[in-house]
């Protein structure tokens, strides 16, 4: 159990991050650590076919991208990790490896509010700015879709287009850090330290080995790929690792007031607290059903994918949807 | 007696005419086309032998003739009932003796109890007279040997066929354009003339002209375009004085009009008067030339081939007589008949200029392997599509031009006479010539606007012409003046190559497309049947007109049956003479026909008849329909919603996509060392024109949408989005496919709703609004804000991206462009952000467009004073400019150096001493000059090249000296004294 399974602290890390406030069992994070990786190869395998339809046999960014095109939010933010990704590469072979520490999250976070970002180089804004262009330049954006090359915007006459989409990838996030404001404001110094530590948690950030070994990566795809891809597959990751958190709270939640609801009908009697009582058994943690049931609700075909099926009967295949 | 009906009289004679099928007068048609030897082309020599006869004796015969398919066989000599209309069927009977007892035959006819209204045209049958009467003798003794085997049944049809379709080429005639010269537009006047003049029937005469003219006849008669038309009439004579007919000593020959003697013997009994009409109509001055008549006969065979061209596309049509021709030209040839001429072939125009290839042709024609019809190709094919003046748009203009051009060189080519005439009269020769003639032309001018395409018909091109002819008469009033013989002569050559020019007035394509959807086509065939006799069997004859021609263009619904001219008799009209393919007799007839004519209608027949009025009405409909509701049409989309945005999308769209191209143009040019204009295509998108789909159907009484209008719509609309969606084109096919799965969608979208709908009376009840939420979410919108989220983020955002980019490339256009426009100190103009580069402000007064560039859309942009500048400097410039992609910015902020001024021979004495000695020895080295040149203007041969510097500093190799430029080093030094 424990060689299978190595990605317990991140994830239990991750799942505190996205709401889960107690410790999840072990049976937890191994469920969901196997979701991540069959989503993982999932994602590896379609991009790899993607590729090969491009006539490539390594995965490109795009490649992976393009699974996730339909979550315009996703894909904004994506861009913008790894916009700053660039950004704090570039800033340490200038800057001698100064930032070393910056964490990604926080990094995409801080880009996202458009505020100068927690942790990073003296002085941010001036590298910042400068590589701030180098930008994941989509093909299915409208400038690729002329055949001469659009120039960039000039920073001051910088369309309203990247702001919109800028603004579009901000609303979640934003949510996000909303959410997660409210969570830290109550919180201790050393509570907070633990947060901003579980922020990090990622499943590829300085253990790509690790990760490729875990994922099957040398067995999936035929060359190796780069540490782009590794690090986007991180960041997917942990999307992926808050999205089931999120969806299996929200099982919970409605379980546990179906629960109340029956309870409540038929022992009505026992409503009476006291002071010494001990404390509610309503902080269960986030068990492996919600997550798999969070899993069922989010893998279920939409009617979106069936709609050319519709009144004509016969099994509708989907495929592995990737989260 | 028939009565010339009212007008139109023309046309309704002819109605009548083929209503009644009176055979007087159906022979007296059938005159009319042999004098034009309309009849060579159809029949073969033997059958027109018998035909010839048939005509020439008259009534009996004649009737006998196209009546005979009745019977199944026809005689010739057998006796007529006296009844004009209903002809009577006869036994078989032998051919020769009513070949040869023709006369007697005559002879022995009996007066007609009531004189047969007999319209007379005199001109046309007399002035063949002249013409024909010379061969009459050889053919009748040709007759002779003939073998009686003649169809008679497919020789009535074919007689009657040829009736009717000259016919149709008459009633025609108003309605459609019209190539006839004039002499053959009063064939039909005996239709109305019948009332007044009863003419005779002198058949004999025409009786033996039945021949076609020998090879050399024809050849003759090109050459007599040049000649005055009195020379022409006295070859007639002379022809005809040289073979006299021995056979018929009746019938002896005569060059103008038939004696007292033969009159009397061949009307049988007619009044006098005939006679007399007959003398007095052909009076000199009426009389027709044989000039004349053979341009008519050029006319019609003008025609004919016209109407050929027209029709080419028929495929299974051509496909089928290209095989009949085979088939024809090997039977002929097997017959050994005598081989056709091709001078009497008909190249319009052409004529003019292959008359000599022609000519050369038929004195070889022994010598030649190919068949006629292949000649005819071949020639056909040798002068096809190579006119200059042929034009997409202007429909007419080919044939017009290519004829009047010809004309003009024609003309010009006649030396004799037109060397006054070529150019314009010059004010000193003549001081007071424009007080005189206001108009003043000449051949050049005429030229001039020919090539400027300013004729739009052959009239206003003929009224030049004569135009010039007429100053000439105008200025010089002496009657003796020599100008005046010279322009008599000109006038006379014009008046004989009038006739070749095709009257076609030039329309543009628009207007002939119009056109042609309104009026019926006249692609339509009718068969020949001889119980069209009675004018009651009309009706069910008549062709369906196809749906187009609703027009109304019909003007009576008893309109006479038109007749199919398919190519296949017009190859046969220029090929001459050649037998026809032996028919069987148990054929019915109308598959004796239908071998040549056999052409589909274009709707069943019953349609036509039915739906006439139908069409009428909806016609009218239509057209206040359209003018009441032009906007409102339920299948124009929608001014409201989306589509404007969408619009607007699809324009800036298309405005980028512009501007890439100019980009593309101009990196070409940066990249490749030469360039050509045909290299550079410019992107020029059609507006974008949304039409209404089906017009029809805002008419009154139409369903409203019918599947196909419905499904075009929705093409529309998928188009209009996959070009939103960034195609530039896209097949039709997957277009197709888009459009199904589109439609597909719908359908279920309609099927959710219903079924929501019709679960009312279960469990649960929907609102409406629940419905229409539960239906888009079962087929794939989950909710509301999706289409919100669609229209902000696919249209409007998407707007607002496609004017950034825009914008961007405008400005990337401008940096492109700016290394080309800078010149050497006009830095300054682009101090105003190079705005004025980018609208193109100047440049407007650009004379040609000599690269294309304003079809291009560059023209502005590149925005240069003047577009003759050649290409090559302006790419050079570019691609230079690429090359030194990084000019640095600091020059440009250094103010740059006073020029030097030239050092003048007058102030050497300024110089330091020093240096004195030294220019006054370039000066007198160079004592052309007063003024030392630097050396940036020397020419490069004698600059004093800079040594270049290696990057280590040490220069390894001395650098030579030019000798031509000792001092060229010092000069330098004198760059920096001064």
């Amino acid at each position: 159990m424990s060689d299978k399974y190595r990605y317990r602290p991140e994830i239990q890390q991750m799942m505190f991050v996205s709401g889960e406030t107690n410790d999840p069992p072990p049976e937890t994070t191994a469920v969901i650590e196997d979701i991540v990786r069959s989503q993982v190869v999932e994602m590896l395998l379609q991009a790899t076919a993607q590729a090969a339809k491009r006539g490539s046999r390594s995965i490109a960014v795009e490649d992976l991208i393009f699974m996730i095109r339909h979550d315009r939010a996703k894909v904004n933010r994506l861009r913008t990790y790894l916009s700053w990704k660039d950004v704090r590469k570039n800033a340490k072979d200038q800057e001698g490896g100064a930032v070393e520490g910056a964490d990604l999250l926080e990094d995409v976070a801080g880009a996202a509010a458009a505020a100068p970002a927690t942790s990073g180089p003296v002085d941010p804004v001036g590298p910042k700015m400068k590589y701030r262009k180098s930008k994941v330049k989509l093909p299915w954006d409208l400038i690729n879709m002329f055949p001469e090359t659009v120039p960039d915007a000039d920073d001051e006459d910088g369309g309203a287009g990247p702001d919109e989409d800028e603004l579009e990838a901000n609303l979640a996030t934003l949510q996000r850090l909303k959410s997660a404001d409210e969570r830290t404001r109550a919180m201790t110094k050393e509570e907070y330290v633990h947060w901003s530590e579980c922020r990090q948690a990622s499943f590829t950030f300085r253990k790509g080995k690790r990760f490729r070994d875990w994922a099957g990566i040398s067995v999936l795809t035929d060359s190796k790929p780069n540490d782009d891809i590794i690090d986007i597959l991180g960041f997917l990751t942990f999307e992926i690792v808050a999205v089931l958190t999120e969806e299996a709270i929200k099982v919970k939640e409605a379980e546990d007031e179906m629960e109340m609801r029956r309870s409540k009908r038929t022992k009505t009697r026992k409503t009476e607290r006291f002071l010494f009582d001990p404390p509610d058994e309503d902080q269960r943690p986030v068990l492996a059903k919600h997550v798999t049931e969070a899993f069922r609700n989010l893998q279920r075909a939409k009617p979106r994918q069936m709609v050319l099926r519709n009144f004509s009967g016969g099994l509708v295949r989907t495929r592995t949807a990737v989260i | 007696m028939a009565t010339a009906p009212p007008a139109p009289p023309h046309q309704s004679a002819m109605v009548k005419l083929w209503a009644t099928g009176d055979p007087t007068r159906l022979l007296h048609l059938a005159r009319q086309i042999e004098a034009h030897h309309g009849w060579k082309a159809h029949l073969s020599p033997r059958e027109h032998e018998v035909f010839a006869n048939a005509i020439a004796e008259g009534n009996d015969a004649w009737r006998n003739l196209i009546s005979a398919a009745e019977a199944g066989k026809a005689n010739a000599e057998k006796q007529a009932s006296e009844d004009n209309v209903d002809p009577v069927d006869d036994p078989p009977n032998d051919l020769t003796p009513a070949v040869n007892g023709v006369t007697a035959d005559l002879l022995l006819h009996t007066p007609r109890p009531s004189p047969i209204p007999q319209s007379a045209d005199a001109a046309s049958p007399s002035m063949n007279n002249g013409t024909e009467q010379s061969n009459s003798s050889d053919d009748i003794s040709e007759m002779k040997d003939m073998p009686p085997e003649i169809d008679f049944v497919a020789l009535a049809l074919k007689v009657r066929y040829m009736l009717y379709e000259k016919s149709v080429d008459y009633l025609f005639a108003t309605s459609t354009k019209r190539y006839l010269g004039g002499p053959f537009d009063i064939d039909f006047t005996f239709l109305e003339q019948e009332d007044e003049i009863i003419y005779a029937v002198n058949g004999t005469n025409d009786g033996t002209e039945k021949e076609r003219q020998p090879l050399t006849r024809m050849v003759d008669e090109d050459d007599y375009d040049d000649a005055d038309e009195e020379d022409d009439e006295v070859e007639e004579g002379r022809h005809v004085s040289a073979k006299p007919a021995p056979l018929l000593p009746e019938a002896k020959p005569h060059s103008k009009s038939a004696t007292p003697l033969e009159a009397s013997t061949l009307k049988r009994g007619n009044e006098p008067e005939a006679k007399l009409a007959v003398d007095g109509i052909i009076t000199p001055a009426d009389t027709p030339t044989a000039g004349e008549v053979k341009q008519a006969d050029e006319a019609i065979q003008q025609e004919m081939y016209s109407l050929y061209q027209t029709l080419d596309a028929d495929g299974d049509v051509y496909m089928k007589h290209v095989k009949v021709n085979d088939h024809d030209s090997q039977e002929h040839d097997a017959n050994n008949n005598s081989a056709g001429k091709l001078t009497q072939l008909n190249f319009g125009a052409a004529h003019l200029s292959l008359k000599h290839l022609l000519a050369a042709i038929d004195a070889k024609r022994q010598m030649l392997a190919f068949s006629d019809v292949e000649l005819r190709n071949l020639i056909s094919e040798v002068r096809k599509n190579r006119s200059k003046w042929a034009s997409e748009d202007r429909v007419g203009q080919e044939e017009l031009y290519e004829a009047a051009e010809k004309v003009v060189l024609e003309l010009r080519a006649y030396t004799e006479h037109s060397t006054a005439f070529l150019n314009k009269v010059n004010k000193r020769d003549a001081p007071n010539y424009f007080n005189v003639i206001k108009n003043p032309m000449d051949l050049s001018t005429v030229m001039k606007k020919l090539k400027a395409l300013q004729y739009r018909s052959k009239e206003e091109f003929v009224d030049d012409l004569m135009l010039i002819w007429n100053n000439c008469f105008t200025f010089n009033t002496d009657p003796q003046h020599y100008l005046r013989k010279h322009a008599m002569a000109m006038k006379k050559k014009t008046l004989s190559l009038i006739p070749l020019i095709p009257d076609i007035t030039i329309r543009s394509k628009s207007d002939v497309e119009a056109e042609e959807s309104s009026i019926p086509t006249r692609d339509m065939s009718v068969d020949i049947e001889m119980e069209s006799e009675d004018g009651d069997s009309f009706g069910p004859n008549h062709r369906a007109s196809s749906r187009a021609a609703s027009g109304g263009k019909h003007t009576s619904k008893k309109a006479p049956p038109s007749l199919h001219l398919d190519d296949e008799t017009r190859s046969r009209a220029s090929q001459g003479p050649e037998r026809r393919p032996e028919s069987d007799d148990e054929q019915p007839q109308q598959q004796q026909l239908a071998f040549e004519y056999e052409v589909i209608p274009t709707m069943p027949e019953a349609l036509w008849s039915i739906s006439h009025k139908l069409q009428m009405l909806e016609h009218e409909q239509f057209e206040t329909a359209i003018d009441l509701s032009s906007e409102d049409s339920p299948f124009l989309p929608t001014k409201s919603g989306l589509t404007s945005k969408m619009d607007a999308n699809l324009t800036e769209l298309q405005h980028i996509r512009k501007v890439c191209s100019k980009i593309g143009v101009i990196k070409r040019m940066q990249q490749q060392p030469h360039l050509y204009s045909t290299q550079l295509k410019g992107y020029n998108p059609d507006k974008i024109n949304e039409q209404d789909v089906d017009i029809e159907s805002r008419l009154p009484g139409h369903s409203d949408a019918p599947r196909e209008v419905a499904e075009a719509c929705l093409r529309r609309s998928v188009a209009k989005l996959a070009m939103h969606t960034g195609y530039e084109d896209c097949q039709m096919l997957a277009l197709e496919g888009l459009t199904a799965v589109a439609a597909d969608f719908m359908q279920r979208l309609g099927r959710t709703l219903c079924l929501y709908m019709e679960s009312k009376r279960g469990v649960r009840r929907y609102s409406l609004e629940d419905m229409i939420l539960q239906t888009l979410y079962e087929n794939g919108t989950y909710d509301l804000g999706g289409l919100e989220g669609y229209v902000h983020d696919d249209i409007d955002r998407f707007g607002v991206k496609l004017r950034d980019v825009r914008e961007r490339m405008n400005m990337s256009l401008a940096d492109y462009l700016r290394p080309a426009l800078t010149g050497d100190n006009t830095d300054t103009q682009f101090d105003d952000g190079s705005q004025e580069f980018i609208s193109g402000g100047f440049s407007d007064d650009i004379g040609e467009d000599f690269f294309g560039f304003k079809e291009l859309g560059l023209d502005e942009e590149l925005g240069l004073s003047s577009l003759s500048v050649p290409l090559h400097l302006l790419h050079s410039r570019l691609h230079a400019s690429s090359n030194v992609q990084a000019t640095p910015v600091l020059q440009a902020k250094l103010a740059s150096a006073p020029s030097f001024e030239p050092l003048a021979r007058d102030k050497v004495d300024k110089q330091i001493g020093l240096l004195r000695p030294f220019f006054i020895s370039r000066f007198e080295k160079f004592e052309r000059d007063n003024v030392l040149q630097e050396d940036e203007f020397l020419p490069p041969k004698q600059r004093n090249q800079r040594p270049k510097l290696p990057p280590t500093g040490k220069i390894t190799v001395a650098k030579k000296r030019s000798s031509e430029n000792p001092f060229a080093g010092s000069d330098k030094k004198k760059k920096k004294l001064s």
